[in-house]
């Protein structure tokens, strides 16, 4: 009975077992990996790959995918530059790409719900639109200045040492738990990836749902752009090139399902940490950049393997 | 509430109906938004009818079709591959360096093809053996292969300069080049393949339902493992095409971006990404629908950030055309009919 508890709570929390597993082996071969400063880092590089794997996961979660992020967290920076260059508020240079990210969600969401085209598809084909007006906007690709002080606190400010992109991260993660398990919302999404067909006989407005679950995803990569914006302090559309592998390999690393109606929103984040703490030790361990993918790849190849292992009861529930 | 025969009658009629035409749509719509590009082409764009142009077409499209049709028996049984382009790099900068070293011309192909048929056989095994998710699983495995491809060739661009190696795809007939006759065997061949074999069949069966495929009798993981091993050899085969038509190999350029275009061109030819019928004809056709929108581009000298949205906007009308009015079309015209008779049943009450 105890075995079985074990059992349950190793298989629901594998990634973060993962994680620890992971932090504690780079803790101990890798030199200068343990200290105060690196874990500060850590936390404000996953920051920005977690608060996008929000939005993914509530996507994924319903069965879809949403592969238009890396262009659109460009695209958010770039907004970010635009209204700092004719604006200087900082208010509205937060709220303002998160808006028009969520509205580009919004249109990805009317063509997935009401042209009813593949999720891969429209969000493919936003990805290579998004490029598009980025790059008209900022005249094939410039990068954009952003200059107020007081707005790029937002990624480099810090509560006593834990940095502030960290901690919207985790609020951020917080307020997504809840929805996703104690809300209305968040059980249709759920149901919906679990059997549309049944969702729909269930009278769950499943059109809507899904709807919001891609304006959810691009206001979360909205919010991602307006941080990386006030870390590097610029604005430029190719910042977000291969971004949406790396929010989709984290997603899927937490456990969930890409086929929909699995999934753990805290997990997401577990498996964000691990892709950037894999980043980390490589840039820690100055490996030669011809092995870099060789290291990574095959990290995440093993955890998956790793992973599949201790899932494999539960995949093929989930599966027939 | 019973609903009488009649009813029932037109419920199945409606169905029917939409069900045919959701078929039409599939089978024709690729080719329905080919016909409106090129006609727009045609009107639009300075110099397009002429023998050069659909000599490029042919050219620019082999190296999708190659790939494209690997990639739909991969989607027809529910799979995805996004580490073609790698394993196009990898196993084209093999090929290319040990043509450098002056191995006979035939054995180096063959390893190539080879290497790939392995990458394919790997990639299927574990997502069979180990149910790993196929698009994270080959978003490692282009993680991987792509760097090994760098590693192989220590980040250098190989030239290649065997007239055997360049013949591959520098050969022409007269005007005919021999990129024709690669699209033409391998569209027969493969379409023979989705449609007349056993083969076919079972892959058909696997990407409608795996459960009932199992259970009546089809080595479905064999045929799993099979499609990704096509899938392999064929990203192979593209991958030393397209060296031999660009005369040198960089491994970091090599098919780069290609996984996207055969996807989207697997897509708009109907296949779809829940799994099914692989649709063969209608990859051949989305390859072309592709290749038609960057020579659009190219030869009325569109800039760079209008192309991107001009692509999108295409891939999108072609696929709402193609599937907008399938199974969708099917469940409201059923729902309607159901209201009508539910609706029917409450005033009778």
């Amino acid at each position: 009975m105890k075995n079985k508890r074990i059992r349950t709570f190793i298989s629901a929390n594998a990634t973060l077992i993962a994680v620890v597993a992971i932090l504690i082996i780079a803790s101990i071969t890798v030199n200068d990996f343990f200290s105060i400063n690196n874990f500060v880092n850590l936390f404000k590089q996953t920051s920005m790959v977690g608060i996008i794997a929000i939005g993914g996961t509530f996507v994924i979660i319903t069965a879809g995918i949403d592969l238009s992020v890396g262009a659109l967290f460009g695209f958010a920076s770039v907004m970010v530059g635009i209204i700092s260059m004719y604006f200087e508020n900082d208010f509205l240079m937060i709220i303002m790409p998160i808006i028009v990210c969520a509205g580009f969600g919004a249109f990805t969401g009317f063509c997935v719900t009401k042209l009813r085209i593949e999720p891969f598809i429209v969000t493919l084909a936003m990805m290579s639109a998004i490029r598009g007006i980025g790059l008209l906007i900022t005249n094939g690709g410039e990068s954009l200045m952003v200059s107020s002080d007081s707005f790029k606190i937002i990624a480099t400010g810090s509560i006593g040492i834990i940095p502030i992109p960290a901690i919207i991260m985790i609020a951020a993660f917080i307020v997504a738990t809840i929805v996703s398990k104690y809300t209305i919302f968040g059980r249709n999404c759920y149901a919906i990836g679990g059997n549309n067909d049944a969702a729909i006989a269930a009278g769950i407005p499943v059109n809507t749902v899904k709807f919001f679950t891609y304006v959810i995803s691009g206001a979360c990569t909205g919010l991602a752009g307006v941080i990386v914006a006030a870390r590097t302090f610029s604005g430029n559309i190719l910042l977000g090139d291969g971004y949406e592998m790396d929010v989709i390999a984290a997603i899927v690393l937490g456990g969930t399902l890409l086929q929909g109606g699995r999934g753990n929103m805290l997990n997401s984040m577990w498996g964000a940490l691990i892709i950037t703490i894999i980043g980390n030790i490589i840039n820690l361990k100055q490996v030669s950049y011809l092995w870099e993918g060789c290291i990574t790849g095959g990290l995440l190849l093993a955890i998956l393997v790793v992973q599949s292992r201790m899932n494999k009861k539960q995949y093929v529930l989930a599966q027939s | 509430m019973r609903i009488s025969n009649e009813e029932t009658g037109m419920m199945n009629n409606q169905s029917a109906k939409a069900l045919k035409r959701s078929e039409f749509a599939k089978k024709y719509g690729a080719i329905m938004v080919f016909a409106i590009l090129l006609m727009v082409n045609i009107i639009v764009t300075p110099n397009f009818i002429s023998s050069i142009t659909i000599y490029n077409l042919i050219i620019h499209s082999t190296t999708v079709v190659c790939i494209a049709m690997g990639m739909t028996f991969v989607i027809a049984v529910a799979g995805i591959d996004i580490s073609v382009g790698a394993t196009m790099s990898l196993c084209a900068t093999v090929t290319a360096i040990m043509a450098e070293n002056e191995y006979p011309i035939v054995l180096c192909v063959f390893i190539g093809l080879l290497l790939g048929g392995g990458v394919g056989a790997f990639i299927g095994v574990m997502t069979v053996k180990y149910t790993i998710q196929p698009m994270v699983l080959t978003l490692a495995m282009m993680i991987i292969l792509r760097s090994a491809a760098r590693m192989v060739s220590n980040a250098k661009t190989v030239q290649i300069v065997d007239p055997n190696f360049l013949g591959i795809s520098g050969t022409s007939f007269g005007e005919i080049p021999i990129q024709l006759i690669y699209i033409l065997v391998f569209t027969i061949s493969f379409f023979v393949l989705a449609e007349h074999t056993v083969f076919g069949k079972s892959v058909e069966a696997i990407g409608n339902n795996i459960t009932a495929a199992k259970l009546s009798g089809i080595f479905s993981d064999r045929i799993v493992v099979f499609v990704y091993l096509l899938l392999g050899a064929l990203s192979a085969l593209a991958g030393i095409m397209a060296v031999s038509r660009m005369q040198n190999c960089n491994p970091s350029s090599v098919g780069s971006g290609i996984e996207l275009e055969a996807i989207a061109a697997v897509v708009i030819g109907g296949t779809s990404m829940s799994g099914g019928k692989p649709r063969v004809m209608g990859t051949l056709v989305g390859c072309f629908i592709m290749s038609i929108i960057t020579m659009m581009v190219n030869m009325n000298g569109i800039d760079t950030a209008w192309s991107m949205l001009l692509e999108a906007a295409i891939i999108i009308i072609a696929v709402y055309i193609q599937s907008g009015k399938g199974t969708s079309v099917k469940k409201v015209k059923y729902q309607k009919a159901y209201d009508k008779i539910a609706g029917g049943l409450i005033d009778e009450k």
